[in-house]
């Protein structure tokens, strides 16, 4: 997952992927299910569609 | 008569009396006993079978009207409580030598209707004197110089407010909601709300970043299988209070870890966390805490998340690392 975003916005740095104070929240249950976003607040790009984030397979 | 070993003690059994008309079924009683069995009942001197009669709370109801007749229907009350005896009298006794023309006579407090009045040894007949204030006794006729005057008058109690005296008997239904203090408990007494511990069997591969659920799915004990430690690894107590809770996470690298977040979730959402910044190898945070749970839907777990390079590990220690424990400690 960190990676599909990172290829989609190659500007994004670990700042904002940080522990409790990034604005995005990459999250894994484990449940099987794999990452997913639990949060994005990212002040200008908008949060992936899973449609953009399949494409980058 | 001669007895072996201790005379028996006898006592007095309540007696109602009722005037039977051969219409009358219902009739009511000084006394609710606890059921049919708990009386005896006669009709012209006939002892009754209890099927031929029923009882709800003081009302005597015969299957069939008993014939006419004054004081024909006898009903004697078993079973008087014998706990609690030792500071009531059931049956007292008075005797009096009365003085010429003597017609009242003072008695212990007696229960309307439960006194016999006897006269130089002769039982009264109820025509004979008056008993109706629960103190004294009027004789219709006045006694003579020196008559002995005795009275008999009785307590009348029902077993049915007695607590049952079997062992364990006794249920909480007796109890007033919130009477039982701290100084009724016995030292060493502690609550008995759900108490878990479980960890991480299994080491997790992280991902740099990603906060990752512990998969908590070993349990050293579950006291009111409240932990799920196969599906979701989650705490749901089904008390609601405040739980103390105790967790500890742990990450390990191959290489460097530079951000370190352990954290307690309440509902899917971060409740209290901690966090450890540059750093090199593998970390551990610890925390305990206190949560209120409401019993029903909220459910705690535990997640970290690791940034930096590597294999990132959550690595079990057959729970020595990566576990969760938690009691209630107080009701809601």
């Amino acid at each position: 997952m960190y990676d599909k975003i990172i290829a989609l916005y190659p500007q994004l740095t670990d700042a904002d992927f940080a522990p409790i104070t990034g604005t995005i929240i990459l999250q894994n249950d484990s449940d099987g299910k794999g990452d997913y976003i639990a949060k994005w607040e990212h002040p200008t790009l908008p949060r992936p569609t899973d449609e953009q984030l399949g494409a980058t397979e | 008569m001669a007895y072996i070993g201790a005379s028996p003690t006898t006592s007095a059994f309540v007696t109602d009396t009722f005037n039977g008309n051969g219409s009358t079924v219902a009739f009511t009683m000084s006394v609710a006993p606890a059921n049919t069995t708990s009386i005896i009942v006669a009709v012209s001197g006939v002892l009754q079978d209890p099927s031929t009669y029923s009882v709800s709370g003081t009302t005597l109801t015969f299957s069939a009207a008993p014939p006419s007749g004054t004081g024909n229907i006898s009903v004697r009350f078993l079973g008087i409580p014998a706990s609690g005896v030792t500071s009531t009298a059931y049956r007292t006794q008075t005797e009096f030598t009365a003085t010429a023309g003597q017609t009242t006579f003072s008695v212990p407090s007696y229960t309307v209707g439960f006194i016999d009045v006897y006269r130089n040894g002769v039982l009264l007949g109820s025509a004979d004197f008056t008993a109706t204030n629960g103190t004294t006794v009027v004789l219709t006729n006045p006694a003579s110089l020196s008559d002995l005057v005795e009275t008999v008058s009785f307590y009348v109690s029902s077993v049915l407010n007695a607590i049952p005296a079997t062992n364990g008997a006794v249920t909480s239904a007796y109890l007033l909601d919130a009477s039982v203090t701290q100084a009724k408990l016995a030292a060493g007494v502690a609550g008995n709300g759900p108490a878990f511990s479980a960890y991480q069997g299994t080491s997790q591969t992280l991902t740099s970043g990603i906060y990752t659920k512990i998969a908590l799915n070993t349990e050293r004990f579950d006291t009111n299988n409240n932990f799920d430690s196969t599906t979701n690894y989650r705490f749901t107590p089904t008390v609601a209070g405040y739980y103390q809770i105790n967790y500890e996470v742990y990450a390990a690298t191959t290489s460097t870890i530079t951000s370190f977040v352990g954290a307690l979730y309440k509902n899917g959402s971060l409740y209290e966390y901690g966090v450890i910044t540059v750093l090199n190898g593998n970390q551990a945070f610890s925390n305990s805490t206190l949560v209120s749970m409401n019993g029903s839907t909220d459910y705690l777990e535990l997640y970290i998340s690791v940034t930096g390079t590597g294999t990132l590990t959550a690595a079990s220690a057959s729970g020595a690392t990566n576990f969760m424990s938690g009691c209630l400690v107080r009701t809601a």
